[in-house]
């Protein structure tokens, strides 16, 4: 990773949308250090609430945990689909699914990788490069 | 005393058996079961998820690392593995089968024998089909009824209407409409969650099961709030609509 000097380009930014604080957490310090520029949130809600946050820049990837509270992840995409600004400028989703079966199952609408949990980070790291480049 | 090794897979097997009443209910028990299971799961592969993430962080911090650090978090990672493995082949999930024409009238009679009791289940009469899997449907809109007539018990004259109607070209909507109190926005909020339930005695598990079902299927799910005035609550399905074969009539 190398610093960042006046003029330097962002780094990609990244919302993880994962309702386990653990995993969460390790996720954002991991590809925090790494280099991205990283954002959480705990549910589909708390997702929606950061992409209509105005004034920021939309994140150049999701991850995105399918099961979870309030809102999950298919439910998360559907409002996204019904809103008139989200759903201009489509965010490419990374699935995590703890279930196999979601590895067979139709993509979400706008996922471009499930990766099943565990999820190995080497893994990640290198799919999350391979869609929106390294920081 | 001799040991007793158990190989069998605790999976709740695919289901079979039609849609009578019987197989309904049999197939309901499995998919609560996997329900719970789901839930263990899901847990497991997050805290493996969180270990895995910790030996790679402890890696790159060392970096390079040891010889004997380097073995041992080899050693944790195939632990990792090992756990993950035994959680996938032990507590699999039922597979499922290839959707197939299915006719609502039909799937709604072993249910009204289900639920029948104190609580007056009106079903729509008119003739629609869905291209779903019968049992999990029927287990799902089972879920479905058997918290709409708990819903409804306390009313004067418990009601629970069942009706459905062509949504869009590929879409049929389902909707289970109880007059019971109705519920309570923070309620309404967690009802989807796996051991979420109001009433003391429930595992909490119903419209968990009902959503997993519905959505595996290509469905969809939800809660909506009835018009002001209006008791009860309204749960709405949405699944893929079934072709009418060539020449069938209404």
């Amino acid at each position: 990773m190398t610093g960042a000097s006046p003029g330097a380009v962002r780094p990609p930014r990244l919302l993880v949308v994962e309702d386990d604080r653990d995993v969460r957490e390790t996720l954002l310090r991991v590809l925090g250090e790494v280099g991205y520029d990283v954002r959480g949130a705990a549910d589909g809600q708390e997702a929606l609430d950061e992409l209509r946050r105005p004034g920021e820049p939309p994140p150049a990837l999701m991850l995105l945990d399918l099961r979870m509270p309030r809102m999950d992840g298919r439910r998360l995409q559907e409002e996204i689909a019904r809103d008139p600004v989200l759903s201009g400028a489509p965010i490419p989703v990374i699935v995590l699914s703890a279930d196999s079966r979601h590895l067979d199952e139709p993509a979400l609408p706008g996922a471009v990788a499930t990766l099943a949990k565990p999820v190995r980070l080497e893994r990640l790291l290198s799919v999350i490069e391979s869609f929106v480049g390294a920081p | 005393m001799p040991s007793v090794k158990v190989t069998q897979t605790f999976s709740p097997v695919r289901p079979s058996g039609g849609t009578s009443a019987e197989a309904i209910v049999s197939a309901h028990a499995l998919y609560v079961a996997d329900e719970a299971l789901s839930s263990v799961r899901h847990e497991v592969l997050n805290r493996m998820t969180a270990v895995g993430a910790l030996s790679f962080e402890i890696r790159r911090a060392l970096e390079p690392p040891s010889e004997p650090v380097r073995d041992r978090l080899e050693d944790l990672n195939r632990q990792v593995g090992m756990v993950c493995q035994t959680v996938a082949r032990r507590l699999a999930p039922p597979r499922s089968d290839a959707p197939v024409r299915c006719a609502l009238r039909e799937l709604m009679e072993p249910l009204h024998l289900l639920c029948a009791g104190p609580v007056e289940l009106q079903t729509s009469s008119t003739r629609a089909h869905v291209s779903f899997e019968p049992l999990p449907l029927a287990v799902a809109l089972l879920c479905v009824l058997e918290n709409a007539v708990q819903a409804s018990a306390e009313a004067r004259r418990p009601l629970v209407e069942v009706s459905w109607q062509a949504e869009r070209e590929d879409r049929l909507a389902v909707e289970v409409i109880d007059n019971g109190d109705g519920m309570a926005p923070e309620v309404e909020a967690r009802a989807f969650e796996r051991f979420f339930s109001t009433r003391t005695g429930h595992a909490g598990l119903g419209l968990s099961v009902a959503r997993t079902l519905i959505t595996r299927g290509g469905g969809e799910i939800e809660l909506q709030r009835r018009p002001a005035g209006e008791p009860g609550t309204r749960v709405r399905l949405l699944l893929p609509s079934a072709r009418r074969p060539r020449g069938e009539g209404r």
